[in-house]
């Protein structure tokens, strides 16, 4: 645990250089910024924003960067959901249902500000457990073999298909489709090319950031498209930004609850942020004295699953950093832009890039105070860009995100992989089909054919790795098990003998 | 135009994707030399992925709910970003995209032309101020040719 306070301290004073603040900053105020476009999320925001990372000298301004994006993006969506009942993400869809009715009755700006000061205290409590909690994972995980890895993104996917919102049998195709497409280029274990039909651009994959540029950010420009009314824009009051006396009082239990759920259910790849919302949502329901408040504007409704959102925001890098995993497809985005900054997530990671990982969790509580003390102040400001209307915001984020595609590797091919996914991404959209499961299944592939494969050499072509390897076999027994359980569930549902769960509109 | 078919056209890609991978896996070797070939997982994750999208496709398409949401307007703007993205070697970034952005503001949202220029202007500019001048990205921005 010494340990780890000095190392934080040292992660400290690479995170409180004047640079480093710097890029916090600008990275906070573009997130909220991108963010807070209605339909705009977050994963949409930090791979539009990308690019901008590029320009920056060192790996770790670089990541603190996107860090402080993906939080401002956060916030930023929050925004959208509590002033025009517009969430940037699936988990936003919980805020929506108080926050808005919040806003109708002239209650705007303590649900904003509850929203910022819920996120603030969870994240600082995310980030202070991640401090103890990353090393251990770290050094559970440097033990891991093939087997183990095969096992660990096996779960991933289960979990993704399961978890992600929406039925669990959209869930398998979606991962069996982003396996296939994860897949293209060169094999890395025989050297051969795989799916790239003669095209030498895809010789090393198909690009992960113009791929999620045009999933996310195109895909839900053009669904947008289909929305025949203009009118997002905000016109209601914001009135007072302090919460009164008894909203405190309610929102107090509900940041604490929502702040612990979030960060367990956050350390779980394919968890994240909807989950956590929802479940909070339900807990806080559940145990407050006034039930039937929730829907018509509680301020816990608000409180619980913005902190709930937060916190797993924050615990999701613990995968991501210490298994080289990514929770959800924000991180997704994050691990192909900590991979273009040549640092591995894994458990190397905090060997080889120590700085790296200390500096970056340092900088989350710089940024979680910063976030608070900007958006506060600035909601007015919010509020401002959100009458500005959509032709005018869709064709700014339409042309940042050509030209930001372009920039990744100044390759027009990288345009030609944003459109196609745009186009992927609307068609999927209208088709209620999740793309977080492809972008996670995406990732993993790789690692899923190279572990099976090289477990299989040291196995002598037998699938008895999985049940020898203790930590293999709970791995894949979970997997099946989480998968079992969610199509059985889904199975009666479409029977009937279950009440039907809404499906969440995805990021 | 039929509100289902951006839904009937997801599940063809999906098909068609899992129909091209299965067919090449075979070409790559499913068990080389006592060991796992290039083409084992592509396979294993091709054939459960075409029995899933007749399943899924069937049932989501029998009982698809109207969201309420245009088609014509996206597919206006997927066939604009299809000429854009054609011809962006030859017409280059600022008029490839002054265009993009006039078919933007005067197609999909009726705006005059004179807005639909201010728009497609200043829009042009801040990027090419942003990703040329700032992050001195070497963008292709004239014609091909001039």
């Amino acid at each position: 645990m010494n340990e780890s306070l000095l190392q934080l301290l040292h992660g400290f004073s690479l995170a409180l250089t004047p640079e480093n603040l710097l890029y916090a900053l600008v990275g906070s105020l573009l997130g909220t910024l991108v963010g807070v476009l209605p339909g705009v999320g977050p994963v949409a925001t930090i791979a539009v924003l990308l690019p901008i990372t590029y320009q920056v000298q060192t790996p770790i301004g670089a990541i603190i960067m996107l860090a402080a994006i993906y939080y401002g993006a956060m916030y930023g969506g929050s925004t959208t959901s509590i002033l025009l009942k517009v969430p940037g993400e699936a988990a936003s869809v919980i805020t929506c249902m108080d926050g808005y009715e919040m806003t109708r009755r002239g209650r705007a700006g303590p649900a904003l500000a509850i929203a910022a000061i819920g996120s603030f205290i969870a994240g600082t409590f995310a980030v202070i457990a991640l401090t103890f909690v990353g090393p251990m994972f770290a050094k559970f995980a440097v033990a891991f073999g093939p087997a183990e890895y095969f096992g660990l993104a096996v779960l991933g996917l289960a979990l993704c298909a399961s978890l992600s919102g929406g039925s669990p049998l959209k869930g398998l195709l979606m991962v069996f489709a982003g396996l296939l497409l994860g897949l293209v280029g060169i094999d890395t274990v025989t050297g051969v090319e795989r799916f790239t039909f003669g095209t030498p651009e895809l010789a090393n994959g198909i690009q992960m950031i113009p791929m999620l540029m045009g999933l996310y950010g195109l895909g839900e420009i053009l669904y947008s498209l289909g929305q025949k009314d203009e009118n997002t824009s905000f016109n209601a009051k914001l009135g007072s930004i302090l919460p009164s006396k008894a909203e405190w009082k309610e929102s107090q239990g509900a940041i604490a609850r929502g702040s612990v759920l979030g960060f367990i259910v956050g350390l779980i790849p394919g968890g994240g942020a909807l989950l956590s919302s929802l479940l909070s949502y339900t807990v806080e329901k559940r145990l407050s004295k006034t039930p039937e408040a929730f829907g018509r504007g509680a301020i816990a409704g608000v409180a619980g699953p913005e902190s709930a959102n937060n916190a797993s925001a924050t615990s999701s890098f613990v995968p991501l950093f210490t298994l080289g995993l990514p929770g959800n497809a924000v991180t997704a985005v994050l691990f192909a832009a900590l991979l273009i900054q040549n640092i591995q997530p894994g458990p190397m990671m905090l060997v080889r890039h120590a700085d790296v990982f200390w500096a970056v969790i340092a900088s989350m509580y710089v940024g979680n105070i910063m976030l608070l003390v900007l958006n506060l102040p600035l909601v007015g400001l919010w509020v401002q860009l959100l009458r500005v209307p959509f032709w005018i915001l869709g064709a700014a984020v339409l042309v940042l995100g050509i030209f930001g595609a372009y920039s990744l590797q100044n390759s027009i091919f990288d345009v030609y992989i944003l459109v196609i996914s745009g186009v992927v991404g609307y068609l999927f959209r209208k088709a209620d089909l999740d793309c977080a499961p492809l972008v996670m299944a995406f990732i993993l592939a790789n690692i899923l054919d190279t572990s099976l494969r090289q477990a299989l050499i040291k196995s002598d072509g037998s699938l008895s790795f999985i049940f020898s390897k203790p930590i293999s076999f709970v791995l894949v027994t979970v997997a099946v098990l989480v998968l079992v359980t969610q199509l059985v569930r889904h199975l009666r549902q479409m029977g009937g003998s279950l009440p039907a769960k809404p499906e969440p509109s995805q990021a | 135009m039929n509100r289902n078919l951006p839904a009937l056209l997801a599940y063809v890609l999906i098909a068609a994707l899992g129909m091209a991978f299965a067919l090449q896996s075979a070409s790559l070797g499913y068990w080389v030399d006592g060991v796992a070939g290039a083409g084992l997982l592509p396979l294993f994750a091709a054939v459960p992925l075409l029995l899933l999208v007749a399943v899924v496709a069937f049932s989501s398409l029998k009982s698809a709910a109207d969201d309420g949401h245009s088609v014509a307007q996206p597919f206006v703007a997927i066939v604009a970003l299809c000429l854009y993205a054609a011809s962006l070697p030859w017409l280059g970034f600022i008029l490839g995209t002054v265009l993009l952005v006039l078919v933007w503001g005067l197609l999909l949202y009726r705006k005059s032309w004179p807005r639909a220029l201010a728009l497609a202007g200043v829009s042009v500019l801040i990027a090419v101020l942003i990703f040329q001048l700032i992050l001195s990205v070497p963008l292709p921005l004239k014609p091909a040719g001039l």
